[in-house]
């Protein structure tokens, strides 16, 4: 532990040197070995010892990560690394690569400025694979190589020199072609991995080991006789000649940037404010002196110091008892309590941190994952962390014991506040709360976290799956919403939003953080008429909401209402009270009473809100549902087990591929079939499918099984089991 | 729209009535200041979306004004707006001339639409128009009806949060409260001024006879529903 505190008062002193700073991810698919790679690497900055290294341990420290061994909290530390006689601090990220969890990825990427992709030597680049590395490049941050289990290679598949370095050469051309293929900008760039370069290395995680051209510069040691060593079995003689935590951590020294260099590049992607601002030009020049910036990417509770919120520094600096501000809240000032940085499960308190620095403080009651802290009142706030999957499945839970009804409120809170890619719903009439996540594995762990975390004894229903409603005609004949006194009308158009517009809005290249500018020239490129790019008033989930009319008095203050009802209708559809997506709404023409008792909220929402859900009804109201890409690996033998239970589900296999004598089956289903999918997948093929599946989006349900469907629903939600009618919601 | 209450002494008011609880209770209050109401004035209007006069139960007034044996003048229009407004200024000028009024009574609490338009009218006639909940307390108001005597219920609702089991209950004192409950974001106006919801007056410390409801039916639809009274008697 003496060690630890030594590397503390190292750590100190770089802190303030954004020049010698990486801020690093560690990414790659489920299982590649990254918390193994993250373990060792901390192991020879001498945090850990050595022996405990390798186990994959460290970094997963919850007790549900050691017992499934998979990572399911990103984790933070900071180490320090010498290279070319110069100290550098190393903010590292390990994240998890089971798909449930990949929100925590997304966050992580925000604090980042660059990432060691981790791809299996054996496996090759897998479908996280290149998520992450999508990811990470969207956040305009770096990518280098590592590919892992070399070991592998040469003891189980048991190649020679040569095969093996086709092989490798082979997952780098894969790399690169993903990355060409998302970024060609960047890459051309020099994004591109070059293992000559010295942006590949390779090796084995596990047993301690790398190589990389640079580091056989610098050692001598030359690919054979890494490969003589290996295929005799000398793994801790080859750890001592090529360490792991030398070539790995060289490579991100040399090749990653610092926050200097990073953050002008990445400022502009991650941020919509004016550049010229003091907030602006300090994020750019990673000033220490100007206001502080922070974009909170984590938040996780201590037992003994409460809620502690983790994220990236982009300027200015941090110090205990700081007045700070949360951007979208009540200007209400919440002061710094703790500041510090982590290192393994540990938080180490700092006097001060400075700007390009990864922070960990306490203090931040009304921070939610995602928020932007400043210590101005008033600034832009970052881009919002879109996590490129939805939740697609619910549960529903209850607390066991009466005594606990208040207490599992607030926990669902601080739940929902800790993860963002969770969608909780709290009623507090019925004490039955909805919880949604990504996928079975990940409420799991939520729901079991509750209990054994937080101590609330809870009853968990069946997982259900979430639906979205889309329309899939125009309504072009206004629909007309009439308040219930009758003095107020609105009249709306309905049409679906065309694929690149959604993808648009997604990638915030359409959003209402953008200046309106900005937003205006950007609708325009989408495709939009300028009277209509220019009158956006409201985009929510994948909707946008035009005003087309002109001058309506009393509209201006009418406006925010009209927003109100519009989000009550788009919050639960017409047909089965699911999310809507993907729709174009344009008020066409207004008519307020002059009295503004008369067009108040119990007027305005109602009368909006069935205006759109009536017209829904009349533009093709659909019904959508998840689906899930699978990809399962079996021997040929057991291919048709693999197969079946595709397409058993409402599925469909769109490609085999066989590789020696296993197959790759690859396919799709709706997350509603695939529930105990991996028991039968299991018993189907005798347990020797390897299997993962991703969020392949939303798709309308077949007309077959629709109408039961929505019947279900709405049965389940307690709405009348009767398919609604256009006249059910307009008079 | 003055309530200098001090000024209405020994004055004649006909009093504009809907068959709710503003009215009724602002014609109470001129005459706890010891003036006179000598006519009601009813405008029956044929548009069921009247800005000024549609209220479900507005036939019934002349229940009310027989309980309390108080003549009213009854006015029917088609409720096309401002022209439902000479149809007020005739029935104006006829009541004064008949009852010779110094004044008008209306129920108004909020709406400058109502107001203003009334005020005009009477202005022209030469007329006092006094309202005196203007601008008062919403909730004490409210609370107050049933400690007054008046027994009131709800005739309609035209809100969001406001559904068909509030039809034909009664404004007691538990009224607010529960009011309040479902108010949340809506902002529902206590007095229901921005037309969340209408009442009727059933008795009132002035009634000689009370009023009792026969046969009712509930009719509710798109967010709004009326308590619609069939066939009702005095007691
Ligand atoms: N043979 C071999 N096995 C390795 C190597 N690196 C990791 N492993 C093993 O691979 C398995 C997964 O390793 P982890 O480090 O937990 O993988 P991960 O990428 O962190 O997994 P998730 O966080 O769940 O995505 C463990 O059993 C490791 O022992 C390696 O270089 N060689
Ligand atoms: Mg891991």
């Amino acid at each position: 532990m003496s060690r630890g505190k030594k590397t503390v008062e190292r750590v100190m002193q770089l802190m303030n040197q954004p020049e010698s700073i990486r801020n690093i991810g560690i990414v790659a698919h489920i299982d590649h070995g990254k918390t193994t790679l993250s373990d060792n690497l901390l192991a020879g900055a001498g945090i850990i010892s050595g022996d405990l290294a390798g186990k994959a341990c460290w970094m997963d420290s919850d007790e549900e990560e050691q017992a499934r061994g998979i990572t399911i909290d990103a984790s933070n530390v900071s180490m320090v690394h010498e290279y070319g006689g110069k100290e550098y601090l190393i903010n590292m990220i390990d994240t998890p690569g089971h798909v449930d969890f990949g929100g925590d990825v997304t966050r992580a990427m925000r604090a980042v400025d660059g990432a060691v992709v981790l791809v299996d030597a054996v496996e090759g680049t897998m479908p996280q694979t290149e998520t992450v590395l999508r990811q990470a490049l969207k956040e305009r941050v770096k990518p280098v190589l590592f590919i892992n289990k070399v070991d592998r290679l040469i003891n189980e598949l048991q190649v020679d020199e040569m095969e093996m370095q086709i092989r490798l050469g082979k997952v780098i051309d894969k790399v690169n072609k993903l990355i060409k293929g998302m970024n060609e900008e960047m890459y051309n760039n020099g994004w591109k991995l070059d293992a000559a370069g010295g942006t590949v290395a390779f090796g084995s995680a596990l047993y301690n080991w790398a190589i990389s051209v640079p580091y056989m510069k610098k050692s001598g040691i030359s690919f054979k006789e890494v490969y003589e060593h290996c295929k005799k079995g000398e793994m801790k003689e080859l750890a001592k000649k090529s360490p792991l935590c030398e070539v790995v951590l060289d490579m991100v020294v040399s090749f990653l940037p610092n926050p200097k260099i990073a953050q002008p590049r990445r400022v502009g992607v991650i941020w919509h404010g004016d550049v010229n601002t003091p907030e602006g030009k300090g994020m750019m020049t990673c000033d220490p002196t100007a206001p502080s910036c922070m974009m909170v990417t984590d938040i996780s509770f201590d037992p003994h110091a409460g809620e502690v919120a983790t994220g990236r520094l982009f300027s200015g600096k941090l110090t205990r008892g700081d007045e700070m501000y949360i951007m979208g809240t009540a200007k209400k000032v919440n002061r710094l309590q703790q500041v510090g940085i982590f290192m393994g499960p540990t938080r180490v308190e700092v006097p001060e941190l400075y700007a390009g620095n990864i922070a960990a403080v306490t203090g931040l009651k009304d921070a939610v994952v995602g928020s932007t802290v400043s210590s101005l009142m008033e600034m832009t706030p970052f881009e919002s962390l879109e996590h490129y999957s939805e939740p697609v499945v619910t549960v529903a839970v209850e607390a066991k014991n009466m005594k606990d009804l208040p207490k599992l409120v607030e926990v669902l809170r601080q739940v929902a506040k800790e993860d963002p890619t969770l969608r909780v719903n709290i009623n507090e009439e019925t004490g039955e709360h909805l919880i949604s996540g990504m996928g079975e594995l990940h409420l799991e762990i939520i729901t079991g976290r509750i209990k054994r975390d937080k101590g609330v004894e809870i009853i968990t229903s069946e997982p259900i799956v979430v639906y979205r409603e889309t329309i899939t005609q125009e309504l072009t004949d206004p629909v007309e919403g009439k308040s219930p006194n009758r003095h107020n009308r609105f009249y709306f158009t309905l049409h679906p939003l065309p694929e690149h517009v959604v993808e648009m809005i997604k990638s915030h290249e359409i959003s209402m953080n953008q200046e309106s500018l900005e937003r205006r020239d950007a609708m325009v490129k989408a495709g939009f008429e300028k009277d209509e790019a220019k009158s956006v008033k409201d985009i929510y989930a994948t909707n946008i909401l035009l005003d087309m009319t002109k001058g309506i008095q009393y509209l201006n203050e009418t406006m925010e209402l009209i927003i109100d009802g519009i989000h009550e209708a788009l919050d639960g559809g017409p047909l089965a009270d699911e999310p809507v997506q993907n729709m174009l709404i344009k008020l066409v023409d207004v008519k307020l009473h002059e009295d503004a008792i008369h067009r108040g909220p119990a007027q305005v929402i109602p009368a909006v809100r069935s205006a759109i859900k009536g017209g829904m009804l009349l533009a093709g109201d659909s019904l959508l549902e998840p689906l899930q890409k699978l990809h399962i690996t079996v021997p040929q033998d057991n291919m048709g087990g693999a197969t079946s239970q595709i397409q058993s589900r409402r599925g469909q296999v769109f490609d085999m591929a066989s590789e020696g004598d296993t197959i790759t089956v690859i396919g799709k289903a709706p997350v509603a079939e695939l529930f105990g999918f991996a028991g039968d997948v299991r018993s189907a093929t005798e347990g020797r499918a390897m299997w993962n599946s991703e969020f392949a989006g939303f798709e309308i349900v077949p007309s077959g099984s629709a109408k039961e469907i929505v019947l279900q629903i709405r049965k389940r939600k307690g709405l009348k089991e009767e398919l609604p009618k256009p006249a059910d919601y307009l008079a | 729209m003055n309530s200098q209450m001090n000024d209405v002494k020994q004055m004649r008011f006909g009093a504009l009535l809907s068959g709710g609880k503003d009215s009724l209770y602002a014609a109470w209050k001129v005459m706890q200041m010891g003036s006179d109401i000598a006519c009601f004035i009813t405008i029956r209007s044929k548009n069921a979306e009247s800005y000024m006069f549609h209220t479900p139960n507005i036939s019934l007034t002349r229940l009310q004004a027989e309980a309390s044996a108080i003549p009213l003048i009854e006015q029917e229009t088609e409720g096309i707006e401002e022209k439902e407004l000479l149809d007020l200024a005739t029935s104006i000028h006829c009541a004064s001339e008949k009852f010779h009024l110094d004044g008008i009574v209306t129920g108004a609490i909020q709406s400058v639409y109502q107001a203003t338009r009334i005020e005009r009218i009477c202005h022209q006639e030469g007329l006092w128009c006094i309202s005196p909940l203007w601008q008062c307390d919403q909730e004490t108001y409210v609370r107050s009806l049933a400690n007054e005597g008046f027994e009131v219920i709800v005739a309609g609702v035209f809100a969001d949060s406001l559904d068909a089991s509030w039809l034909g209950t009664h404004i007691d004192r538990t009224f607010v409260d529960r009011l309040k409950k479902v108010s949340g974001k809506y902002q529902i106006s206590i007095a229901g001024e921005g037309g969340e919801y209408e009442s009727f007056v059933l008795n009132a410390p002035f009634f000689k006879k009370r009023i009792i409801i026969e046969k009712a039916e509930i009719l509710f639809k798109h967010g709004a529903g009326n308590y619609r009274i069939i066939s009702a008697g005095l007691v």
